[in-house]
């Protein structure tokens, strides 16, 4: 029970008090209508750079839960578990958002890597075949190549407009047609196919077709990228930051050995260089993620 | 007790009221907060580990890991306030010594914790403007009314000059004379500023024993 007499603003801290004591001391309000509030969560980011200087930076996470005064001065809230889920479930959007405006940035990497190669092949074989003899029946491919995955990808690559499927035969689409029209032949041509499948589908790839090896890929670089662009730049990233980094965002137990693999990797495939004991992100890569960060807002989750 | 004008001195001349030891002597072995939402219980660790060394008293010094689970700290949303010093308590009470929490602290309640022998140094929240004006951090970014507290560790107070420990000091965009973690303001300004406006104005925490107040049976002896 809360005595509510008072000024609306003496009522709004009296709430507040309260939700910062049971729930968290970082929760603070919007939308106080004199009983209730919307109540958000201000994440406090240390950003630690090893040339720059380390700062802190915060992220508002929106809308995560009500308060309110009831009846005979009861306040009613959310569990203090719910509201940890709720803002678990908050930052997991910023995350994800932030995948969805790094991929653009990335796949032209991540597709010349030797396993997402090999994982890909099915799409490249159906773009072989095509190349080659200008159109092939789908009873073909699937006699000769034996791959289960056939109909799914080729209806994945029409579906994109890469290929077009009637009666049966598979023929170039539109924008197969368009990257030839623009000179742009094999190999290039599969790989610039391959990575928009990439780019467009990573969510159907990883979750439906269980090409998970996109996904170390993606959450190493959002591991680096994503406390870069709240910093405004490139930092240089030391690897005990990296790994925690990585750790908070994904909930990983610490694996050292497998973590240290997988960033070479990363590094192999040329997204993050190495310069003495930090990491480093690439312009490039930087520049596309953050206009694309910038225009979808991944740090103000609606 | 070291007065100092308003343009601080060398740190090596700076001695504490409670045990006349050099302040940069005193954090020597304090924590800095790994992380973003543990300034409470950070500091709860490191004010225990320096009571517990200068009483001897191995008993109460609590790692960061049980304190996380006495305080049922959780990831970005921290510990749970209203828990603290009730769930502190029970671990503590059982070795002479208690948690102490007030909502309205004084000046004179800080000069009497400082010189105490038998307590830990004082923590105390502060306004989140003090993170901003004294330390460079969140400037431009967005606002939200009320925003969060942060709390640090009083290491000696004089009517000129408050020192403290910040285990957000490494952060800092403004340099200190001082070692990492220590700083310094007018106490005019730490009171007022930043103590007082807190949302959780003037609150206080501290360990003292939990016989403080009463007449110990041996004074009778």
């Amino acid at each position: 029970m809360i005595e509510i007499n008072g000024s609306d603003t003496d009522k709004m801290k009296k709430l507040l008090k309260y939700a910062r004591r049971n729930l968290s001391p970082y929760i603070y309000f919007s939308d106080w209508d004199g009983r209730s509030a919307e109540m958000g969560l201000q994440i406090q980011e240390p950003i630690i750079d090893e040339e720059g200087g380390s700062t802190i930076r915060f992220l508002l996470l929106k809308r995560v839960g009500q308060i309110q005064f009831e009846e005979g001065n009861r306040i009613n809230a959310p569990t203090r578990s719910e509201f940890e889920r709720k803002v678990r479930e908050q930052y997991m959007r910023i995350i994800n958002h932030s995948h969805y405006a790094l991929l653009p940035a990335i796949y032209d990497r991540v597709v010349r890597v030797p396993e997402v190669n090999l994982a890909m092949a099915p799409f490249r074989k159906i773009l072989i075949s095509l190349e080659e003899y200008g159109n092939i029946s789908v009873d073909e491919l699937q006699r000769e190549l034996r791959l289960s995955t056939i109909n799914r990808f080729s209806a994945l690559l029409q579906e994109l407009g890469f290929i077009e499927i009637k009666e049966g035969v598979i023929s170039p689409g539109a924008k197969m047609k368009g990257l030839k029209a623009q000179s742009i032949d094999p190999p290039e041509l599969y790989e610039k196919i391959l990575s928009e499948v990439i780019q467009q589908r990573s969510k159907y790839l990883t979750e439906v077709s269980h090409l998970t090896m996109i996904i170390p890929y993606l959450r190493w670089s959002n591991a680096y990228y994503l406390p870069s662009y709240e910093a405004g730049r490139l930092v240089r990233m030391g690897k005990d930051y990296y790994i925690n980094n990585y750790i908070s965002y994904y909930r990983m137990p610490e694996k050292r050995i497998v973590f240290v693999n997988q960033i070479q990797r990363v590094l192999d495939a040329e997204i993050l260089t190495r310069e003495k004991d930090y990491f480093v992100g690439d312009e490039k890569i930087f520049d596309t993620y953050s206009k694309i960060a910038d225009k979808e807002k991944i740090l103000q989750p609606a | 007790m070291v007065w100092l004008s308003s343009s601080v001195g060398s740190i090596d001349d700076i001695r504490d009221s409670k045990t006349n030891r050099y302040l940069s002597d005193i954090v020597k072995h304090f924590k800095r907060q790994a992380s973003p939402s543990t300034c409470y219980t950070v500091s709860i660790h490191n004010i225990l580990t320096e009571l517990s060394e200068r009483q001897g008293d191995k008993r109460i010094k609590l790692s960061e890991k049980r304190i996380n689970q006495l305080t049922k700290f959780r990831e970005f949303i921290g510990p749970k306030l209203e828990i603290v010093v009730r769930n502190i308590n029970k671990e503590i009470m059982k070795y002479g010594y208690k948690a102490y929490e007030d909502f309205n602290g004084t000046y004179q309640q800080l000069l009497d914790i400082l010189k105490d022998t038998q307590c830990s140094y004082p923590l105390v929240g502060l306004a989140h403007s003090y993170l901003v004006n004294e330390r460079g951090l969140f400037r431009g970014e967005e606002n939200i009314e009320l925003p969060p507290d942060h709390v640090v560790t009083v290491i000696d107070i004089n009517e000129e000059n408050t020192f403290f420990f910040d285990p957000y000091g490494r952060y800092s965009r403004f340099q200190s004379d001082f070692p990492e973690g220590i700083f310094t303001l007018s106490t005019s300004r730490f009171l007022d500023e930043y103590w007082t406006k807190a949302l959780f104005c003037n609150w206080l925490f501290w360990i003292g024993r939990s016989d403080a107040g009463t007449q110990k049976l041996d004074s009778y002896l």
